[in-house]
């Protein structure tokens, strides 16, 4: 299998997958960005995410890019802002 | 007014600044309807190529804008250009760089038709086999496409697309529109059509005899 070395793919793979994450698993994002509870709530969730992305990607490119986590911010958290929160 | 293709990416969505993601997201629909082959406010004014051109305009701004780390590039370089041309680029670092030129000038929405400009090595797993919704999803999620994108590109409606990759064949309608629905759906991934569809459609006819055997046997 080829790798991903290009970070902009990178970049889109993990917004990709973050994207299927949130449209899964709507609600429970929801009351993960409600309750100050996503990562706990979405364990499994996001390991299947990481999992997935470090499949695909060059290893070394992934350590350094920090693209699921980035994109967890950009998708999940920034685009659940009209959530009621304590987090914001 | 200017060209489109001289209005920056807000000029062409028709936006503040400012606009949130919600504003820039309806936007974008608005603009994709208004700039439809069938979009009877261009009737007659535009012809299909000015249409085309238009929607991939807007594509590249949506593309843009939608993009949070993008558009704080963009931003910053509107700032040092008061006319709001197009930014230079500059240099980027390792972590998450702009999309070359060549890339941005490319919306979606041709990338996707041709087959995923740029994924020419994508391996999905040994050609042939059986396709089912997660192998689908897999194929698209290696391309870094979202649903929504797919959507855009086929006219299928999204929650059709979730279905097929969840496989829920009774949210589905007639297997008819099911397999015209995945001919589409993996021609956009630029995977072969007609191989995906049939393994597809043998899935959900297999499904569908179990469930009448089952309601059979219940009778």
């Amino acid at each position: 299998m080829v790798r991903i070395s290009d970070p902009t793919r990178a970049r889109r793979l993990a917004r990709a997958i973050l994207s299927d994450v949130l449209l899964y698993n709507a609600d429970a994002v929801r009351e993960g960005i409600e309750r100050d509870d996503l990562f706990e709530r979405l364990r499994d969730e996001l390991e299947e995410a990481r999992a997935f992305f470090r499949e695909r990607v060059d290893a070394e490119l992934a350590r350094k890019g920090n693209f699921i986590d980035r994109a967890i911010v950009d998708v999940l958290v920034c685009g659940s802002r009209g959530v009621r929160s304590s987090i914001w | 007014m200017r060209p489109l293709e001289e209005q920056s990416h807000y000029e062409v969505l028709e936006i503040e600044r400012g606009a949130s993601r919600e504003e820039v997201e309806r936007a974008y629909r608005l603009g994709q309807a208004t700039y439809a082959d069938d979009s009877m406010a261009a009737y007659s004014v535009l012809g299909p190529d000015d249409l085309r051109a238009a929607r991939e305009r807007v594509e590249l701004a949506y593309e843009v804008l939608s993009d949070p780390i993008g558009r704080e590039r963009y931003d910053a370089g509107l700032a040092g250009h008061p006319d709001e041309a197009e930014p230079e680029p500059s240099e980027e670092s390792l972590l998450l760089p702009l999309p070359p030129e060549s890339e941005q000038a490319a919306p979606v929405r041709r990338r996707v038709e041709t087959g995923i400009e740029g994924f020419e090595d994508v391996d999905d797993e040994a050609e042939g086999g059986t396709y089912d919704g997660a192998r689908l999803r897999r194929a698209r999620l290696v391309r870094g496409l979202e649903i929504a994108q797919i959507a855009a590109v086929t006219k299928i409606n999204p929650s059709y697309l979730h279905c097929i990759e969840d496989e829920r064949f009774d949210a589905l309608p007639a297997p008819v529109y099911v397999r015209g629905f995945v001919t589409a759906y993996a021609r956009c991934l630029g995977l072969q059509a007609e191989s995906v569809a049939l393994s597809y459609m043998e899935r959900v006819q297999g499904r569908r005899q179990e469930s009448r055997a089952t309601r059979g046997r219940r009778a």
